[in-house]
């Protein structure tokens, strides 16, 4: 048998391309797309909701400040923050500065860039 | 229009899941079978196709229809297999299996004569750039200019890799018949 005849033979058998079955890889996919079309929903409900806080709190803060200490008052935040400081005493001296808008202000804006980042 | 071209509008269109699913339908099978050539593993094949098909999915508005839907596809299979390799430095393993032959679990085929097989198993010992350049060109159609684009290589270097490759397989494909000839 000569070269040329083998690789003719080669490529009759190249040109028989093989094709793997199914067996519910598309009903993977289907559902790993779904899935991550929820994520992505959701993700975008947060960072809509993020910045739509984040425009009440720079639009009105005296109004925020005001509604956040009713809050605090009335579910008695001060404690838990006094305790969450409590447990990071080298953070507590800068932290104990922040306001609670300030703080809170800061935690949505965070939040509004995570999930902004996870969308991207 | 062809149902192929239907679907694809439909899935840019709508974001319709089920127009997408029937592209998968059609696709996955080269797709996978193009991975499983150059992983040489049917499970990592598997994870790199069904990241190949949702990259597919949230990518979709960027296909303008210049070629084929399968070599996008394609594409983007290659891609995402470079990246993996670049993630977990797989490609010193790869290489280091150029050697060892590697039994196939042929089962996940469609139908799959002995010649075949022997050419699944002959594949294996080839580099990942000669086995795409091989398959995409004698096993899916595509002329060297697709093929270049696909991969993003030089015209030059797909020629060389499929002319290498090739007499490789010979090779590979000759010896068991060598071997039964001498005894």
């Amino acid at each position: 048998m000569n070269d040329n005849s083998d690789f003719d033979q080669l490529d009759a058998l190249l040109a028989q391309s093989a094709v793997i079955a199914d067996r519910g890889f598309s009903e993977r996919v289907k559902q790993r797309i779904g899935k991550s079309n929820t994520i992505r929903r959701n993700v975008f409900l947060i960072t809509g909701l993020c910045w739509l806080a984040l425009v009440l709190i720079f639009a009105s803060p005296q109004a925020i400040y005001t509604d956040f200490s009713t809050l605090a008052l009335s579910l008695d935040i001060g404690n838990i923050y006094s305790y969450a400081l409590s447990q990071f005493p080298s953070l507590s001296d800068s932290v104990r500065q922040l306001s609670y808008p300030t703080l809170a202000a800061g935690l949505v804006s965070l939040a509004a860039v995570t999930s902004m980042a996870v969308r991207a | 229009m062809t149902s192929e071209s239907a679907l694809i509008l439909r899935a840019v269109a709508r974001h319709d899941n089920d127009a997408f699913s029937a592209l998968v339908r059609m696709h996955q099978g080269k797709i996978r079978a193009f991975l499983v050539r150059l992983c040489k593993s049917y499970d990592l094949a598997d994870d790199i196709a069904q990241e190949t098909f949702l990259t597919a999915f949230r990518k979709l508005q960027s296909f303008k229809g210049k070629g084929s839907f399968s070599g996008w596809l394609f594409r983007i299979a290659h891609n995402c297999f470079l990246q993996h390799i670049r993630k977990t430095k797989r490609r010193i393993e790869i290489t280091e299996q150029f050697g060892t032959q590697q039994e196939l679990q042929t089962k996940q085929y469609d139908s799959l004569s002995t010649e075949q097989m022997d050419l699944e198993q002959a594949l294996t010992q080839l580099n990942p750039d000669e086995t795409a350049t091989i398959t995409l060109c004698h096993s899916y159609g595509y002329s060297h200019q697709e093929v270049s684009d696909i991969l993003d290589m030089p015209l030059g270097s797909v020629k060389s890799n499929i002319s290498r490759g090739k007499v490789k397989l010979k090779k590979i494909l000759t010896k068991p018949i060598e071997l039964e000839k001498a005894s």
